[in-house]
């Protein structure tokens, strides 16, 4: 399957996984499959959700690290405080 | 915003992150939660298709957040809201900082992509980062270059 744009229309979708349109828009209203709602009627679906319903194996995956220990604090010191205490 | 449990935190952190991965490609750093103070970074490019097919980044979405630990649970301190075109240029933003005095300032930033606006400061409430990301992310499907229409400048 060829995906050459970043959006793609519940009619482009629903043709590419030989389904009917209204299935394409039940699955965006359950949630089942993500979409922009551009006004209310009109919905483009992002290439990586077109991806995700049609081959989900060749979604690129994301990552969340978590680190508890980090230390941030000094992003919250301000520039002047900083300069004052010598940091 | 209203403080958040340790628990919220997470919740909120969790359905960003699932959010954000149905758009694009994500990487959402957590940092300092058993510190004083606690960042979430969130970088989003879209498509973020980086084997096959091969589809160039088009937008990126940079989001942080700083909260500190109070005795109502974490407050949200500051963020940097951001919107970048890769292919058009510019930048939106919303911001929450500093700008002359020591307190925090909620502003918009806006940058053409002629380059004109950088560094100046506009007019904004604060602003939640769902509502933030869906005004961004219609924009950037809608297909609209940037544009700082209805801007009203601060500095």
């Amino acid at each position: 399957m060829e995906l050459t744009k970043s959006f793609y229309s519940p009619h482009e979708v629903a043709a590419m996984a030989s389904l009917h349109p209204s299935t394409i828009l039940n699955y965006i209203a359950t949630g089942r499959l993500y979409a922009v709602k551009l006004s209310e009627r009109t919905y483009r679906i992002p290439v990586r959700a077109v991806m995700g319903l049609l081959e989900p194996e060749r979604v690129v995956p994301s990552s969340m690290t978590v680190e508890p220990d980090a230390d941030v604090q000094r992003e919250l010191t301000p520039a002047r405080e900083v300069e004052a205490i010598g940091v | 915003m209203r403080p958040l449990s340790a628990h919220a935190f997470n919740q909120r952190r969790d359905g960003l992150y699932a959010r954000f991965d149905r758009l694009g490609r994500a990487s959402a750093r957590d940092l300092g939660a058993n510190k004083r103070v606690r960042k979430l970074v969130v970088d989003l490019v879209v498509p973020g298709q980086l084997g096959e097919p091969r589809l160039p980044d088009e937008v990126r979405f940079r989001y942080q957040e700083w909260w500190r630990r109070s005795s109502l649970g974490w407050l949200r301190v500051r963020y940097d809201y951001d919107f970048v075109d890769l292919v058009n240029g510019g930048r939106r933003g919303y911001h929450l900082h500093p700008l002359d005095g020591r307190e925090p300032v909620p502003h918009a930033v806006c940058v053409l992509p002629d380059g004109s606006g950088e560094g100046r400061h506009y007019f904004a409430f604060e602003v939640d980062l769902l509502a933030v990301h869906e005004e961004f992310e219609g924009q950037y499907a809608a297909g609209r270059p940037i544009d700082c229409r209805g801007l009203r400048s601060i500095d």
